[in-house]
């Protein structure tokens, strides 16, 4: 029934490619001619400093934005150059989990899940129901189905969130930080989840992190962003055990004292106070 | 020069919002009909501007009333006309205390409201996830608030004519004791349909129209940050009332 929608072009996912993307805000470069490839099938990491433009990164493949120059393509079509209409029938491809999770607060948990549903199909109610809950129980929420976002805790939210993303059984995953404000127990329970889905469900996942840790354990193919550039790719062992400066300091988490790694571009204190 | 750049730059700024206003109504009312779940949340939204707005105004709509008559029947008292107080107050009620009382305190509850709404629903980045779930949040969510606030004014609006006729009558029979089928009559054979009631009733749509364009702009297109939120709201109300009270004049010097 859910492969109903799927337009006979978009039958079998492809990779997605970025080539030479630059994206600038505010006159500041945020990526800097950029060119990867999201193989399908696979689970990627994007992951980087805070601030070097990871969600930015992801926010082009969702098509939320579109870069200054390049192309983000996908099954032969460049993102950015949709129609509204097709960047919505591209858009029933993937799933999201934002960071904010952003549920709607005054649905239950049950009607955040099928909002998606109702929204696309006319399903008879208690198919929905059975679909709804099916998503639920694999995200371990099912008796929780009746509760408001306010009454959940962050990781609840969370996989609230994650069941409402995959409802539509997307082909192409997208996770903006899943594991940032989780405690250490939620973290993995999320971990574990995101790899059973990516298995069961057969999508290509795209993780957006910090965390160095859960991604050696879950990623097939990593990159490393650096001021806007692509500093390190491969897999996780590959890339962790890069000796570039830059890879070494993210990813044993040091800092050599340079005022660059924390202050924002600009003039110097000097200049501000005394000129 | 840079004070007349930056009162050129407010102007062109001002220029776009009503661009973008006219841009975000005109789209909502046409997409309110691409999607039949809206039907269900027009219903939903005309529960929240409408019905629950009917204590506010008619706690309002009768003691405007009241007080009006009591004024009234002073003035009207030191000509020997007292018994026309009916038809003094009806004609003012018709014409324009009920249409504009009752937009200003619909800008205040339910326009303030509604870009809260929409501001938070916008901070918490549930346009996005619309967005990226293939919903169009001017369709969902633009679009039954449009529609509900057009249909629910005039309504309301009728519902304080009627109160507030029946707080005047309740003050002129009861505490003044003027002759109630005087009054009745007065007001009966001094209203009429076409040149009282519905140009009263005409200026509460498009009242209805400006006020929902105002929150909706705010709502929509505000900063998405707490304290935008909450200038927003304030900037739904001030404008909102402005925007009614002049279109007021400009409406009653046009249907004159």
């Amino acid at each position: 029934m859910l492969n109903k929608y799927r337009s006979s072009e978009v039958k079998k996912p492809g990779p997605i490619t970025l080539e030479n993307v630059t994206f600038s805000r505010s006159g500041r470069k945020i990526l800097d001619n950029i060119s990867i490839s999201i193989p399908s099938g696979k689970i990627i990491a994007i992951m980087g400093p805070s601030g070097t433009g990871k969600s930015t990164l992801m926010k082009l493949m969702t098509g939320e934005l579109k870069p200054d120059v390049g192309s983000v393509m996908f099954n032969g079509k460049n993102i950015p150059d949709l129609s509204s209409r097709s960047l919505y029938e591209y858009r029933k491809e993937i799933g999201v989990m934002l960071q904010s999770n952003a549920l709607f607060n005054e649905l239950s948990v049950f009607e955040n899940v099928a909002f998606p549903l109702r929204e696309h199909f006319e399903l008879k109610e208690d198919f929905l129901q059975s679909l709804v809950k099916l998503k639920l129980e694999k995200v371990g929420l099912r008796n929780a189905c009746d509760l408001i976002p306010s009454e959940l805790s962050g990781g609840m939210a969370r996989r609230v969130s994650l069941a409402r993303a995959i409802v539509r059984d997307p082909s192409i995953m997208f996770y903006d930080e899943p594991f940032t404000g989780q405690d250490p127990i939620t973290r993995w329970v999320l971990l574990e989840l995101i790899r059973r889905l990516h298995t069961t469900l057969n999508m290509t996942s795209v993780l957006v992190s910090h965390q160095v840790e859960m991604m050696t354990q879950l990623a097939d193919v990593v990159y490393i962003l650096s001021e806007g550039k692509i500093i390190s790719s491969g897999t996780p062992k590959a890339v962790f055990k890069d000796k570039n400066p830059l890879v070494r300091k993210f990813v044993d988490g040091y800092s050599d004292g340079s005022k660059d790694m924390i202050h924002h571009p600009g003039q110097s204190l000097v200049e501000d106070l005394f000129k | 020069m840079k004070k007349i750049e930056a009162i050129g730059a407010k102007a062109l700024n001002a220029i776009a919002g009503v661009g973008k206003g006219a841009w975000l109504v005109l789209n909502g009312f046409i997409l309110f009909f691409n999607n039949k779940r809206n039907w269900q949340t027009l219903i939903h939204q005309i529960s929240f501007a409408g019905i629950m707005s009917l204590p506010l105004i008619a706690m309002s709509a009768v003691f405007i009333g009241m007080v009006f008559t009591i004024q009234s029947y002073w003035v009207l008292e030191s000509f020997g006309a007292a018994s026309e107080v009916g038809l003094v107050l009806g004609l003012s009620v018709f014409r324009e205390l009920g249409p504009v009382i009752t937009a200003l305190l619909y800008t205040g509850r339910v326009g303030s409201s509604i870009t809260a709404e929409l501001g938070l629903m916008k901070t918490s980045e549930q346009f996005a996830s619309m967005e990226l779930m293939s919903v169009d949040p001017i369709s969902r969510i633009v679009g039954p608030r449009l529609v509900a606030m057009v249909i629910t004014l005039p309504l309301l609006t009728m519902f304080f004519n009627w109160v507030a006729l029946l707080g005047s009558a309740f003050v002129a029979g009861k505490l003044i004791g003027l002759d109630s089928g005087t009054f009745w009559s007065n007001l009966k054979n001094g209203i009429l349909f076409y040149s009282d009631v519905l140009p009263g009733l005409f200026k509460s749509v498009i009242f209805g129209l400006i006020i929902a364009s105002v929150s909706l702009y705010h709502g929509y297109f505000g900063d998405a940050t707490p304290s935008g939120v909450a200038k927003n709201s304030t900037r739904t109300v001030v404008q909102g009332s402005m925007l009614v009270l002049i279109f007021d004049y400009i409406l009653v010097a046009l249907m004159r």
